[in-house]
């Protein structure tokens, strides 16, 4: 055998290859699940809010926080959306490459994380400072 | 032995469940002497396909959420609008981003079905090659963050016009 000869493609490796590429799809797939529950809790929240408003004859105060809120998600939703993308692509060009190298990153989850913990202060907050009003509005 | 014989059985087995399956290479030396195949790969193969049966699950989870988050958003706003005794429109931005919704989980599933069929035509061969290709799910991850845009500049600009 000559020494220029192709090296015969090591197909357990080719496999493993292809488990990590579908192993990849299948984060970006429970991604995009978060981000449609984020996107789709978000709007349902702002568009619930808005016809109770409506029901009520109540003006409509744009600076509501349910508002905020839903904006919020739908913006956390569309970012986890985008980063989760473009961490896919990352992973798919270091599987293209001849030999794979790990390479440790800062996780999306961690960051998602944080501020959906956040946002639950923020809420909690909100609620026990309008209870709070609501109890001295009453008492006077 | 035992598991060659167990390994002869799945074999025939999958002849007949995938007629596309190639069989594992029997490599002949100069004495004629067929090489058993090579049971490792031929478990890389088994997780594969459990891998692959793992992914389409996850499709369906993905899109059984598309589908339902599209008729909840729709339904749920239309029958508020309706106890409310408004004109239902039926161009609002709930049923444009439901029916987005529905389209999107309803073609996604189509093509992870027929991507699913393709890969364990796929893994089935002894001379594959790993193949970079795109996935349908970066395809709906960049539409869904189209949508979220979408809706976010509704919800935004909806309430700069009504204030």
């Amino acid at each position: 055998m000559s020494s220029s000869a192709p090296k015969p493609p090591n197909v357990q490796f080719e496999l493993a290859k292809e488990r990590n590429r579908i192993a990849a799809d299948r984060s970006l797939l429970a991604w995009i699940r978060l981000s449609l529950t984020l996107i789709g809790v978000g709007f349902g929240i702002d568009q619930t809010v808005s016809l109770l408003y409506d029901q009520v004859g109540d003006v409509i105060n744009p600076a509501r926080f349910s508002h905020i809120l839903s904006l919020l998600l739908i913006g956390m939703g569309i970012y986890t959306t985008i980063m989760a993308a473009v961490d896919y692509r990352g992973e798919l060009a270091r599987l293209n490459q001849a030999e794979y190298a790990y390479t440790p990153r800062q996780p999306l989850g961690k960051t998602i994380a944080l501020a959906l913990f956040a946002i639950a202060i923020l809420s909690a907050t909100t609620i026990v400072f309008r209870l709070l009003i609501h109890r001295q509005v009453s008492a006077l | 032995m035992r598991v060659d014989r167990l390994l002869t059985r799945q074999i025939t087995a999958s002849v007949f469940v995938y007629p596309h399956y190639q069989l594992p290479t029997v490599m002949h030396t100069p004495n004629s002497e067929p090489t058993p195949p090579n049971p490792a790969t031929e478990l890389a193969k088994e997780r594969n396909r459990a891998a692959e049966e793992r992914t389409l699950m996850a499709w369906i989870r993905t899109c059984l959420s598309l589908i339902s988050f599209g008729v909840g958003i729709d339904r749920i706003v239309a029958v508020l609008q309706q106890n409310l005794g408004d004109a239902v429109n039926p161009l609002r931005l709930s049923r444009i981003l439901g029916l987005s919704f529905v389209a999107l989980g309803t073609l996604a599933m189509l093509a992870a079905a027929i991507d699913h069929r393709y890969q364990l035509q796929r893994i089935q061969r002894n001379d594959l090659i790993y193949v970079s290709r795109h996935s349908p799910s970066l395809v709906v991850a960049l539409v869904l963050a189209i949508l979220g845009a979408i809706a976010f500049l509704g919800l935004l600009l909806g309430t700069v016009i009504s204030f």
